[in-house]
């Protein structure tokens, strides 16, 4: 029966198993970042194993987070958005689950081969050839069912929140073919087709863009539907989002060797960087103005709705790291700021403030629409939970500011005769109360996600087949 | 032709391609069809753009106030 209806319908099912695994996949990565962070703190809880070794943990952590939580949430709401907008639904069930089987697969591979020690040793490109073709073949069918949907909307315009999750689709697969292309030596190991400082730089396109792309495109297209459908608002400028959208893409793609100040990268390209990651902060700050104006004569809303709450608090941590990282693109900050405790929590400050803020506030907005049911099992709970990723988030970022400070400055002090002031075991023993503090923010954050589990859990419960149905129903009403 | 005058070039195409981009955007004929893009998030949700459209009513009616 369900096939009979299935033009008149969205296709919920894949949207579901996204939005579930979005959440078991933000608590264990979460809690392996917890984990790891704990092992900085007591380092005997490397086991003296290498498969449990920081090293080999740390990348597993990035992967699941990045890819596996941020990934699902990408996946789940862009299928939500482009057929909400597009009234129409995806162009294909057997693609959009062969995504869905595809990609935990991948996840699965990285599992298993990250801490068996299995790497290209690229950050954020760790996965080794065998698993990153199989993400290549899973991206080229996210491209063809997202834009295929598209192509066959029932609506006249094309809504910006499409353009992000499309500008994101279409640069995350160029930037993970070229950065991965390489020759394989063994069925796990491969060997990078470029070399020296090429390497460093086509790595660095590919991380940077990873962030530009993947964690900030693909998630302001996120921002443009469910901030003002939350809200009940429609976007403060839909003119300034296209502004935005052709400024992001245009600019976001040059800042990549600011990650490679002072090293052989050329200066010139070094420069660059650097200045292109200054005027990327227009764009950045345009987009984040966008989603907080839209609240505009409706802020009381935030006090009853902590949904937007999450909403709109991912947007004021998104401008702050967007302050914050053409900042430390500088070349003098970076020079105090580079390999330093600074970088990981201006990283965190947009993961867990930005990424995945919006990402639990969009979850929250999305499961009970996909189950029918009219909202959340507890609003207490998500207000509860708002809190904890609130407070995790700001302590865990005060921390590593503070760490990545003194640490700058304890390994750049010198004496009257040149040498160095410090060991930097003297700087490591001072950061380690910053460790501390960052593991417990970082605890306090991950442990709303086991209350947000639950709450979806029931939420799910109290829903029937029929309703669930009936929720996935095109209903085409008012404008086109 | 010179690779720096080809870069100079480049930089001169975005600008241009940019300031289109502001002139396009910001022609008061795209209005009705932006007003129209910038109601599809509730479009499918009755009752959403049913709540929508009231409160833009009353935005505009309030600004045709003296």
């Amino acid at each position: 029966m369900q096939r009979a209806l299935s033009p008149n319908v969205y296709n919920y099912t894949v949207v579901r198993q996204f939005a579930i695994m979005t959440v078991v996949w933000g608590i264990v990565g979460m809690g392996l970042g917890v984990f790891i962070a704990s092992q900085l703190v007591w380092p005997e809880l490397n086991f003296d194993l290498p498969w449990t070794s920081f090293g080999r943990l740390r990348p597993l952590h990035t992967n699941l987070v990045i890819f596996a939580f941020g990934g699902c949430a990408l996946f789940g709401t862009s299928y939500y958005v482009v057929q909400r907008t597009c009234q129409v639904r995806l162009v294909s069930d057997g693609l959009a689950a062969f995504t869905f089987w595809g990609w935990q697969a991948m996840i699965i591979g990285a599992i298993v081969s990250l801490p068996l020690g299995y790497t290209t040793t690229k950050e954020y490109a760790e996965l080794e050839w065998p698993i990153a073709i199989l993400l290549a073949a899973v991206w080229v069918a996210y491209a063809v069912v997202f834009f295929g949907t598209i192509v066959k909307r029932n609506t006249k315009h094309i809504y910006v929140g499409n353009w992000f999750y499309g500008a994101f689709i279409v640069v995350t697969l160029m930037l993970h073919v070229v950065n991965h292309i390489s020759l394989p030596v063994s069925l796990f190991k491969s060997y990078s087709a470029y070399s020296g400082a090429t390497d460093a730089m086509i790595q660095w396109w590919y991380g940077h863009n990873a962030v530009g792309f993947f964690l900030t495109t693909g998630f302001l297209g996120m921002m443009y539907y469910f901030v003002p459908k939350q809200a009940e608002r429609p976007i403060y400028s839909y003119r300034l989002s296209i502004v935005h959208f052709w400024a992001l893409i245009t600019l976001y793609i040059w800042a990549g060797p600011h990650h490679l100040h002072y090293t052989a990268l050329p200066d010139w390209a070094q420069s660059l960087g650097m200045v292109m990651s200054i005027i990327l902060l227009a764009p950045s700050w345009g987009g984040m103005i966008n989603g907080m104006m839209t609240l505009s004569g409706a802020w009381h809303k935030l006090r009853t709705d902590p949904i937007l709450r999450f909403l709109v608090v991912s947007l004021a941590f998104y401008g702050m790291s967007t302050f914050e990282g053409p900042m430390m693109a500088i070349k003098t900050v970076n020079s105090l700021s580079h390999y330093t405790d600074w970088t990981i929590g201006h990283v965190h400050a947009g993961a867990l403030g930005w990424v995945a803020m919006i990402t639990i506030g969009a979850t929250y907005h999305m499961i009970p629409r996909l189950y029918g049911r009219p909202q959340m099992h507890s609003v207490a709970l998500i207000n509860a939970h708002f809190w904890l990723a609130t407070s995790g988030t700001v302590l865990y970022i005060v921390a590593m500011w503070i760490n990545g400070i003194t640490q700058g400055l304890m390994w750049r002090a010198i004496n009257e005769d040149g040498t160095l002031t410090y060991s930097f075991v003297e700087a490591l023993q001072a950061s380690h109360p910053g460790y501390v503090v960052r593991m417990i923010g970082g605890a306090i954050f991950a442990s709303g996600m086991p209350l947000m589990a639950w709450n979806v859990w029931r939420t799910i419960r109290a829903a029937d087949r029929q309703g669930a149905h009936a929720a996935a129903r095109i209903a085409v009403v008012g404008a086109q | 032709m010179d690779i720096q005058t080809i870069r100079g070039l480049g930089t001169v195409v975005v600008m241009v391609a940019f300031i289109g981009l502001a002139l396009w955007v910001f022609n008061s004929r795209r209005k009705p069809d932006f007003d129209e893009a910038t109601l599809l998030p509730f479009a499918d949700d009755p009752e959403a753009i049913a709540r929508v459209e009231r409160q833009q009513q009353e935005k505009n009616s309030r600004r045709n106030q003296p």
